[in-house]
């Protein structure tokens, strides 16, 4: 198998586990902000959608410069 | 701006709350039955600290450290999902009194929602029980409203301050009641003196812990 082969491998593999992680923090996201009774869950959803947000781009930042 | 609305406070609001209708109670789970939950996502997040310390030098020597730092993020990112899927069940798990009636919802996965209510005029019986030494200890129980009726009982489970939860819910009934003008469903108890819960509020009184 060809590196560039393999690096398209790795990488559309990467990519397939960030839309899974997405699609379960958007079921986070709209279950807390949709049922939750109150401001709490509310904020609970920003702060569970800003750390999402941090563990992306540094898992993106890492793959990118392993890949490169 | 609307959108940061969503971040204030709502006054209790919930789906299918009615005109006129003030949330005088709202409960969820003791905080220690979360906690349970969470200790094996919190033991986890250690985990790669353990294994850096244990193959740290083989890392460095086979220029592997670049590789485990994104398996140690993409880990982290499955704690941070698991740490809020636990969170998201606890904080959708409530139970809510209000001058009408009592509402339970339970959200059982991401698509399994159950949401029962009880009119306050058919309460019948209140009662809870703790059981084992952490529940007394840490002052949680079960609480089980029996309505007139109903074959099934409304069940508040590990509910902090039970028997405080039982009192109030049992005032609240027999002042449903006694403004509905029918005899007592709590079984002739005296009323008398009974003040429930305060209607200008924006936060339902809340139940020591």
């Amino acid at each position: 198998m060809q590196p560039d082969a393999i690096n398209s491998f790795i990488s559309l593999i990467f990519v397939f586990a960030m839309l899974v992680y997405w699609t379960g923090a958007f079921l986070i996201f709209y279950h807390l902000i949709r049922f939750g009774v109150g401001a709490g869950p509310k904020k609970l959803s920003a702060v569970f959608l800003g750390g999402s947000l941090v563990f992306t781009l540094i898992a993106m930042l890492l793959f990118g410069q392993i890949i490169s | 701006m609307a959108l940061f609305k969503l971040f204030s406070d709502t006054h209790y609001t919930f789906e299918g709350k009615k005109e006129g209708e003030e949330v005088l109670l709202f409960l969820r789970q003791h905080w220690f039955v979360l906690l349970n939950k969470m200790t094996l996502v919190l033991v986890g997040a250690l985990l790669p600290f353990l294994v850096f310390v244990m193959f740290g030098e083989v890392l460095v020597q086979y220029e592997l450290v670049m590789g485990y730092v994104l398996l140690w993020a993409i880990f982290y990112m499955m704690l941070w999902y698991i740490l809020f899927y636990h969170l998201t069940m606890y904080i959708l798990d409530t139970w809510i009194v209000t001058n009408y009636r009592i509402v339970d919802s339970k959200q059982i996965g991401f698509f399994s929602r159950e949401v029962a209510e009880l009119n306050l005029l058919n309460i019948q019986d209140v009662s809870f029980h703790m059981k084992g030494a952490v529940a007394t200890m840490m002052n949680y129980g079960d609480l089980d409203v029996q309505s007139a009726g109903a074959d099934k009982k409304f069940l508040f489970l590990a509910i902090p301050n039970p028997q405080a939860v039982k009192d109030r819910i049992m005032e609240i009934a027999m002042q449903a009641k006694r403004q509905s003008g029918g005899h007592s469903p709590l079984g002739g108890i005296q009323q008398g003196g009974i003040s429930v819960g305060p209607t200008s509020q924006s936060t339902p009184p809340t139940i020591n812990q």
